[in-house]
């Protein structure tokens, strides 16, 4: 039997990603294992941007080795239970005036000034994401 | 009502497991407490994916139930190496989680103890612990019960930032 496809459209990921203030970031350390760590971040320009404090592990395995996912899933209730994970390569971004938009008070994963964090943006062209909505069945 | 939520028979695991070296107890404790986490694996090629998972504390690690033909499970067959981050929930506090990086081995279900569930669950959170169905499917060998060796642990604590 075909297994039920509950993922997002593209547009929705794009909606749900935009309504997030901060992902689960993940990153390779030097020996290529995974590391996990909160980043702040945003959707700007149809990508997913987030900030990295300069000298946190992550941001020393961002700078050798790109190639990074974002995830973040919410569970209001259990057929509300959404979430997206997006894959690609970090690209760093120079842009003052979006890494403050990001760096949104109050969301404590990265400093407020945005002078200590790198602002990476990340395509949302390879996405994973559910959505129980979408699920036939619903008892 | 869901099966995850209506289950009336769900198990925790409380059998400490010798050959795991034990936790720091702020660490213990906050795995004990925590059932929101995102699991991190490698893809063929060597990059990170990550798998919003409930956590569950087994032995005295960390552990997952999951469908075995998953792609968390084949990407840990694969490649052992995970690191996973944990939060105290889904009110969307950051001001502590904890990063739990270690390696994967498949836990015998049977090596388990089996209880009830003990303690009431808040309105709309996971399961504490595997529901009946899951169960059955874990002794059918369709799920499997991924136990995490700790290699590294680091409490995150931002509850002095803004």
């Amino acid at each position: 039997m075909a297994r039920e496809q509950i993922g997002m459209t593209a547009a929705e990921v794009d909606v749900f990603f935009a309504s997030q203030r901060w992902v689960v970031l993940a990153t390779l350390d030097a020996d290529g294992s995974p590391w996990a760590d909160l980043a702040a971040c945003g959707l700007e320009q149809g990508e997913l941007h987030f900030l990295v404090c300069r000298g946190t592990r992550s941001h020393h395995n961002i700078e050798r080795d790109a190639r990074v996912c974002a995830s973040i899933d919410v569970y209001p209730s259990y057929y509300a239970i959404r979430g997206a994970t997006a894959h690609g390569a970090a690209r760093r971004v120079d842009d003052g005036s979006l890494r403050a938009r990001i760096a949104r008070p109050g969301v404590p994963v990265a400093d407020d000034s945005g002078e200590r964090s790198d602002l990476y943006a990340l395509s949302l062209d390879d996405v994973f994401s559910f959505d129980f909505a979408k699920i036939r069945n619903q008892y | 009502m869901p099966w995850l939520v209506r289950t009336a028979l769900a198990w925790r695991a409380e059998v400490r497991d010798d050959s795991v070296p034990p936790l720091a107890p702020e660490v213990e404790a906050f795995l004990a407490g925590s059932r929101r986490s995102v699991l991190v694996t490698l893809r063929p090629d060597g990059s990170p994916t990550a798998h919003p998972m409930t956590a569950l504390c087994a032995g005295g690690r960390l552990a997952y139930n999951t469908y075995r033909k998953s792609a968390k499970a084949r990407n840990a067959a694969r490649d052992p190496r995970t690191c996973s981050l944990l939060l105290a929930g889904y009110d969307d506090s950051l001001e502590r989680a904890l990063v739990y990086k270690g390696r994967v081995r498949i836990l015998d279900p049977a090596s388990l103890e089996l209880t009830s569930p003990a303690r009431a669950r808040p309105s709309g959170a996971p399961a504490s612990g595997v529901p009946d169905r899951a169960v059955t499917r874990l002794q059918e060998g369709k799920r499997v019960l991924l136990g995490v060796d700790a290699d590294e642990t680091v409490m995150l604590d931002r509850s002095s930032e803004g």
